[in-house]
């Protein structure tokens, strides 16, 4: 059986583990390390800066070994950073002196068995229950961080005194007699193993037979939905090691433990040679692929030697400092990596970019082009057909059921009576009203630019990190270069929209997976934002620009108009422009989505390409457009957040990604593409907004404990997805209703 | 004799006076504070009990930029402690992130303001500028506000509004440590490192930095040493960025770049403990110079483990104590604002058994 790989055909047995990819990211390693060296030469030059880089990552590797196999299945695990976490507390929980106080064996049996677990649910949920890998996981994701923070209340926990007891165990994760770490051979076992699985055993080839062609593999009698658990199960256990590693180094575990750690992984298995879209991959490169992140982030932070000048009391003092590139520069960096790591195989190494050179410069004719097809695979979608036929029988009440955004708005409004229930004397009142909607305004823009996307069946991961650049890039235009609003505005507005378009460009033009165009532009974006500030906040400019953050009684007052008298007034002092804004916004995109020419394209695009290709639509257009829109509902977002909070801080739209996708996807939107409505992702942001809303609400001078917001938006993301899966889709309840009435005879 | 007599005389006529002055003052203290609850006062006076909220019930809500990393959990203690003695209800809210998210305490205070039964506010102010609507609508609705912990000196009607907190300037004490240290310690040349998540946005947590970093430049100029010596605190001098995210690894990679460090100082509860762990991990204990910030478990843990030199407390429970009595103050007593400045403690190895037992750091 011939495997393609990045590199090609498979050839002889040491390619099968390490092909030409591999060597190409080892001489990207060399040419770092040479930078390194260049700059830093008493660490690079050293044997130390080459043991640091293994040894910090040997827990990316081995989580990348797992996540190899998942993405190698066509699948996805968002859920090991979380895994990772909570493995560290469940380990501290067993262990720690001051909680159960058991012994290191209980702790990791308990540490296996809550691994196990957690890639058995991700398993179940995205084989038997058919709920798409991306959600499945994003709610492991929720409800793993939920946990992490419930159970350790945001604390560390740490046991270093009793940890010297047990030092058989916890010597794992320091330096042996031979001067290494031991999480170097850990990780390098792991890796081997993982390697010979993958490339040399029936588990591997069942793996890249599925992720190839999950038709294919059934026909050929692989066994796929157990492949597929399979490989959640072996994801789940190698972020369970990479967690007790974790707490054999540090000694206990921090609330952040593995924050955002899934997608340094996902970026190391891209950058190391697997495709997104399935049936390809190999555990060497995904290694290698950690190792050139890690070792990215170790150069990047390096400096040269310089004196800076401090007035101290007047005084002026040269003081010898190390020269470091700002905050923001690392991500940045990496971001641009991953975009360029995923573009070589389809334009350089497919395209013969190096033989046809070398033929050139010696006048030879070019070898000839393969047929490149493309990067992405675009599949034909049916989900949701039964829901439709449903939905254009239904009558009366049937067929608002019948919508697939109809458990959101029930929901939405079952969780507004939860709170009239709660606090009748205040909750419909239209402060509070207006001020639950001003909380909900952010989320709302977003996820209405989200919908776009995600009807078109493509994603964006990095409308948090857009969000920030806006404002970034508004809020240094207003205050370092001093420009009047409606520049700072406008410029906020072009990176915004530029970086739209190179989203559009990289998952349109070059045929990049949405997913990884949009993880790329999550770092550069992100890493951008800082870098602009230096990583500090900016306030104090023009109250002009503020007016878009205000309410609408607060303008009046500034350009020296009298308040309104009655509703007009009350509603004035109480409703703020951005709220205003969002609602235009929202009516003239869900009147486009449901009414235009443009929003039946956009459906089409989404549920099926290709035929919608064939039907004369320019696919390509209508997907473009759907990605510029979504950055420009996050830089408008950016915009106002910096007028609403009259500064910017660089942590402005930290995790709103995972919020607006969670929004859309609770509304109804199929992760699949070709379905998603305005209406349904503003309730779906809704039930987001009142489940923290009713978590934090005054009841009895008692409130909900803040740490488990993140579970209860995880249970809630994954019971919509059930019921929408297999209520309204299956009609689960109606095959029921059929077998109890068949076995009864009339 | 007659000096005799004067002496009883004087004795005499002293005695009188004192028990004179002490029933005159036992009867205005007792009236003024001995069991005076609010019960109790409104038997005298009709009224005493309508607080803004009007169900004779007091109720406070205190709201923060992080609950989810535990520096914030003394703070709670202290406000429910304050809460308990008056006789009130406390509210104990805050952002559920791990790292600082103001964008999210300010959903919580939009909301929370709009609750009729709350009598009184108490919030951090982390970003600069972001809180004047809140404050301006609470205002309206009758809520008195403090604030605590961060500080924004632009704050509306900063003036009416009391601040309990450190002045990030104490952290300046830090710095002056860590150079003593090294000095007793014999150190002639190398880099002292100030590692932090600028990017975090925190304005209160970099000021500490560049307190701190300034009064270890002013002390090794001082000392004469300046020259021997790296001192970094980044491009910005409010800190050597090192991902939050995974602040131990980050720690120890720096002190590797480095090469040479024989001192350090992180500037919140994220920082200190990873600081104490990156110091454990490179086998440094005893040998760097490791100050941090605040005493939570974890610092204590590394403080008696010898991984943390000394860390610098900010009197967590004090921050969430007195802003709930200045309340109880201004609502019930017409008393105006009063800011407290809880300073810093510093805490070693040797005075690390003395603090912590009741939960107050």
């Amino acid at each position: 059986m011939a495997l393609t790989t990045a590199a090609g055909t498979l050839g002889r047995r040491p390619l099968q583990f390490a092909g030409g990819w591999e060597v190409g990211l080892l001489a990207m390693m060399a040419l770092l390390y040479l930078v390194g060296a260049f700059i830093n030469p008493s660490f690079f030059g050293s044997l130390d800066a080459f043991h640091a880089l293994l040894r910090d990552s040997a827990r990316y590797g081995v989580m990348a070994v797992g996540m190899t196999f998942v993405i190698a299945n066509k699948d996805l695990d968002l859920s090991v950073g979380s895994t990772l976490g909570l493995v560290g507390v469940t380990f501290a929980y067993v262990f720690g002196p001051n909680h159960y106080n058991l012994g290191v064996v209980p702790a990791v049996a308990a540490c296996l068995a809550l691994g196990l677990a957690i890639g058995l649910v991700n398993g179940v949920l995205v084989t038997i229950l058919k709920v798409p890998a991306f959600i499945a996981t994003l709610t492991m994701l929720f409800i793993g961080r939920g946990f992490i923070l419930g159970l350790t209340g945001g604390q560390s926990i740490l046991y270093p005194i009793k940890a010297r007891d047990f030092h058989w165990f916890f010597q794992l994760g320091e330096i042996n007699a031979w001067g290494f770490n031991n999480q170097i051979p850990i990780a390098l076992t792991v890796v081997a193993i993982g390697a010979v699985i993958l490339a040399k055993t029936r588990w591997g080839y069942e793996t890249i037979a599925t992720g190839g062609n999950e038709q294919a593999a059934v026909y050929a009698g692989i066994p796929t939905r157990w492949v597929r658990v399979r490989a959640y199960l072996i994801s789940s256990l190698c972020a369970t090691v990479a967690g007790l590693m974790t707490v054999a180094q540090d000694k206990g575990i921090s609330p952040q433990a593995g924050l955002t750690a899934e997608l340094i992984v996902i970026a190391s298995v891209i950058i190391g040679g697997a495709s997104i879209l399935g049936g390809r991959g190999r555990v060497v490169g995904s290694y290698m692929g950690a190792l050139l992140v890690v070792l990215i982030n170790k150069v990047l932070l390096e400096g040269v030697p310089i004196t800076r000048t401090l007035l101290i009391n007047g005084e002026e003092v040269h003081v010898r400092a190390v020269y470091t590139l700002p905050a923001g520069a690392v991500p940045a960096f990496i971001g641009v990596l991953l975009v360029v790591a995923v573009l070589i195989e389809p334009y350089v190494i497919r395209r013969r970019v190096a033989q046809r050179l070398w033929a050139y410069l010696r006048s030879k004719p070019p070898p000839p082009l393969p047929d490149s097809g493309g990067v992405a695979i675009v599949g034909a979608q049916t989900k949701g057909a039964m829901a439709t036929d449903k939905a254009l029988s239904a009558r009366g009440f049937g067929k608002f059921l019948a919508r697939r955004d109809a458990l959101a708005i029930m929901l939405t409004v079952f969780l507004w009576l939860v709170g009239l229930y709660l606090r009748p004397d205040y909750w419909w009142h239209l402060p509070n009203t207006f001020a639950l909607l001003l909380n909900y305004t952010e989320l709302a823009l977003i996820a209405v630019g989200l919908t776009y996307v995600i009807a078109a069946g493509d994603i964006d991961l990095s409308v948090g990190a857009v969000l920030a650049l806006a404002g970034s890039v508004a809020a240094y235009s207003l205050k370092v270069l001093g420009l009047d609003p409606v520049s700072a505005m406008g410029l906020g507005l072009a990176v915004g929209l530029l970086a739209g378009a190179v989203n559009a460009g990289l998952t349109v033009g070059l045929g990049l997976p949405a997913f990884i165009a949009t993880l790329g532009m999550f770092y550069i974006a992100r890493g951008v934002a800082s870098w602009i500030v230096a990583g500090k906040q900016l306030t104090g400019w023009n109250e002009g620009y503020n007016l878009i953050g205000r309410k609408v009684g607060d303008i009046l007052a500034y350009i020296g108009l009298p308040r309104p008298a009655g509703l007009f007034g009350a509603v004035a002092q109480v409703v703020s422009v951005q709220t205003l804004w969002m609602m235009l916004v929202a009516a003239i995109a869900g009147a486009v989505l449901a009414f235009m020419p443009y929003g039946q394209r956009l459906y089409a695009t989404g549920g099926n390409q290709r035929a919608a290709d064939y039907a004369g639509i320019n696919t390509r257009r209508v997907r473009s457009l759907a990605l510029v829109f979504c950055a420009l509902c996050a830089t408008m977002a950016g915009l106002i957040n910096i007028a609403y909070f009259r500064s910017f801080n660089p942590v402005a739209g930290q995790f709103r990604e995972l919020d607006g996708i969670a929004a859309v996807i609770i509304g109804g939107g199929s992760i699949f593409g070709g379905y998603g409505t305005v209406i349904g992702a503003l309730a779906g942001a809704a039930v987001i907004t009142l489940v923290r809303a009713l978590l934090q609400l005054n009841i009895q001078s008692f409130v909900m404990p803040q740490h488990w917001v993140n579970a209860f938006v995880g249970f809630i993301l994954i019971g919509a997805v059930l019921i929408d899966i297999w209520v309204r889709q299956a009609n689960i309840f109606g095959t029921l209703r059929y077998f109890l009435k068949r076995e009864k005879p009339a | 004799m007659r000096n005799a007599y004067l002496s009883i005389a004087a004795v005499v006529a002293g005695t009188t006076l004192a028990v004179g002055s002490a029933w005159a003052q036992s009867g205005a203290v007792n009236q003024a504070v001995g069991g005076y609850s609010f019960d109790e006062a409104a038997k005298e006076a009709d009224g005493t009990k309508d607080f803004h909220s009007n169900d004779g019930v007091l109720t406070f809500a205190i709201v923060t930029h992080t609950a989810g990393n535990g520096f914030f959990d003394p703070v709670y203690v202290g406000a429910k402690v304050a809460a308990d003695l008056i006789g009130a209800n406390i509210l104990l809210l805050g952002s559920e992130s791990p790292v600082d998210d103001p964008a999210r305490e300010i959903e919580i205070l939009n909301q929370i303001i709009q609750d009729p039964t709350l009598d009184g506010l108490i919030m951090t102010t982390p970003q600069a500028g972001a809180y004047d609507d809140i404050v301006r609508t609470a205002r309206n609705n009758g809520i008195p506000i403090a604030t605590t912990n961060s500080f924004d000196p632009g704050i509306h009607d900063r003036l009416n509004i009391s601040h309990t907190g450190q002045d990030a300037s104490a952290a300046a004490i830090a710095g002056d440590a860590l150079v003593k240290c090294l000095l007793d310690r014999g150190a002639e040349s190398g880099s002292i490192v100030f590692p932090n998540s600028t990017a975090m946005g925190n304005i209160e947590v970099n000021n500490r930095v560049s307190s701190a970093y300034e009064a270890a430049v002013a002390a090794l100029n001082a000392a004469g040493k300046l020259d021997a010596f790296t001192v970094d605190a980044g491009p910005e001098g409010v800190g050597i960025q090192v991902d939050p995210n995974d602040p131990v690894n980050g720690i120890v990679s720096l002190f590797e770049s480095r090469g040479d460090v024989v001192g350090a100082f992180a500037g919140n509860n994220v920082f200190t403990p990873a600081l104490a762990q990156a110091v454990a991990q490179t086998g440094m204990t005893g040998e760097i110079c490791a100050y941090g910030f605040d005493l939570g478990p974890a610092q204590q843990e590394a403080l008696k483990s010898g991984n943390l030199t000394g860390a610098l407390g900010q009197q967590p429970f004090l921050q969430g104590f007195w802003p709930v009595m200045q309340l109880w103050l201004e609502i019930d007593r017409g008393i105006s604002a009063a800011n407290l400045d809880t300073r810093a403690q510093l805490v070693t190895e040797e005075t690390v058994g003395d603090i912590g037992k009741r939960y107050e750091n």
